[in-house]
């Protein structure tokens, strides 16, 4: 990370550490700050644990609710996001242990769920760049076949860019078993990238 | 380097465990091994990838439909008994007051006598707010019990401030009890 970019991130932290602070007071328009900041990434990462939109909004509601009821018990020495995200993967788990409707697949086109990465070569040949796009098809549907606990991990290091550590801390899993469900991902995601 | 460690040191690279040294060796073997160097390229591939997804947004009104369940939320009234105790304490300091600031024997007969009329609701009222109250209430009561035999170190004088001042102290933490409940509905 750049300076410019740590100054920002300091900052963003000190602003959260605000926030937190002002909503365990009771000030409910700085707890709405704290939703609109992680509404996004949390329900991402609710949606690909549970496979289902409504569901996963429904999930994410009550994980901002329970955070809000509980703020008293939110222990400083966590990141609000760690804490905020354990809430939310308790709250995926107990669900997905529940007798649960049709799973629908989340798009996999690389529209407005997968926008487009960046692996295409800008300079490629149009044969080049359509094997590209179809191995991004690949990979995006080798996502949505992930279990649960896989898609999980893998959302908290890429998306959210935790640190094994944290990641083990939000899941309850040691840093050893977080590496290992990792690797496993990557495994997986390269083995399906491949043509068949 | 044989071509498992060159993996393993792959899978510490990206989650950000792999030093200087070891990325040199690293970069070595994959320079040499053509497998490998295609293996790095489908990781770096999948990386690539991985970092440039982005969140999906759950809709533009969701954060209302958050603070309108927040804001809906019945307050969490953290002493429930706190009318109890509040009563019980205007009660004691009837029962104690008189007793030590000199009232007239009939009026005190009288409160010793109703106290103990009441009888179990006063046992289960002063549980109760032992209970909930905490040390204060204790104190209160183990005062009365012994200013009811009337002896002791102390001066009536004494003994009037401190069984006055539990007391109060007791209503003052119900009533900021109270309050508090009351600003969070």
């Amino acid at each position: 990370m750049n300076a410019s970019a740590a100054i920002v991130s300091e900052s963003s932290e000190v602003r959260e550490r605000h926030w937190v602070a002002a909503a365990r007071d009771g000030d409910p328009e700085a707890f709405r700050s704290l939703v609109q900041t992680y509404q996004d990434r949390l329900f991402t990462f609710l949606l690909r644990m549970v496979r289902h939109h409504e569901e996963a909004e429904d999930l994410a509601q009550e994980a901002f609710v329970r955070a809000w009821r509980h703020l008293d018990s939110y222990d400083p020495r966590w990141t609000f996001r760690t804490w905020l995200f354990s809430i939310a993967r308790h709250l995926a788990l107990n669900a997905l242990r529940r007798p649960r409707a049709t799973i629908l697949s989340i798009d996999s086109g690389g529209d407005e769920t997968h926008p487009a990465p960046v692996l295409a070569s800008p300079n490629g040949s149009p044969a080049d760049q359509a094997a590209i796009r179809e191995q991004k098809r690949r990979l995006a549907r080798a996502l949505e076949d992930l279990t649960p606990r896989a898609a999980m991990i893998f959302t908290l290091f890429y998306q959210e860019e935790m640190s094994i550590a944290e990641i083990a801390q939000t899941v309850g899993m040691s840093s050893g078993a977080v590496k290992v469900a990792l690797h496993r991902v990557r495994e997986t995601l390269k083995t399906r990238m491949r043509p068949a | 380097m044989e071509c498992s460690d060159a993996k393993q040191r792959m899978e510490d690279l990206l989650d950000g465990d792999l030093d200087q040294s070891g990325r040199r060796a690293l970069e070595q073997h994959v320079a040499q091994c053509e497998p490998c160097a295609r293996q790095r390229d489908e990781l770096f591939a999948i990386e690539q990838w991985a970092r440039g997804l982005q969140p999906v947004s759950p809709g533009a009104r969701f954060a209302d439909r958050v603070m309108a369940r927040v804001e809906a939320e019945q307050p969490v009234y953290e002493t429930s008994t706190a009318g109890i105790e509040f009563i019980a304490a205007i009660f004691l300091a009837a029962a104690i007051a008189p007793m030590f600031l000199g009232a007239n024997d009939a009026l005190y007969d009288g409160v010793v006598a109703a106290a103990g009329s009441i009888g179990g609701l006063f046992g289960s009222v002063v549980s109760e707010v032992r209970d909930a109250g905490g040390e204060a209430v204790a104190g209160v009561a183990a005062l009365w019990n012994w200013a009811d035999q009337r002896q002791g170190p102390l001066s009536p004088t004494w003994m009037t401030l401190l069984a006055v001042a539990a007391v109060l102290a007791m209503v003052v933490f119900n009533l900021v009890q109270a309050r508090k409940a009351v600003q969070r509905a």
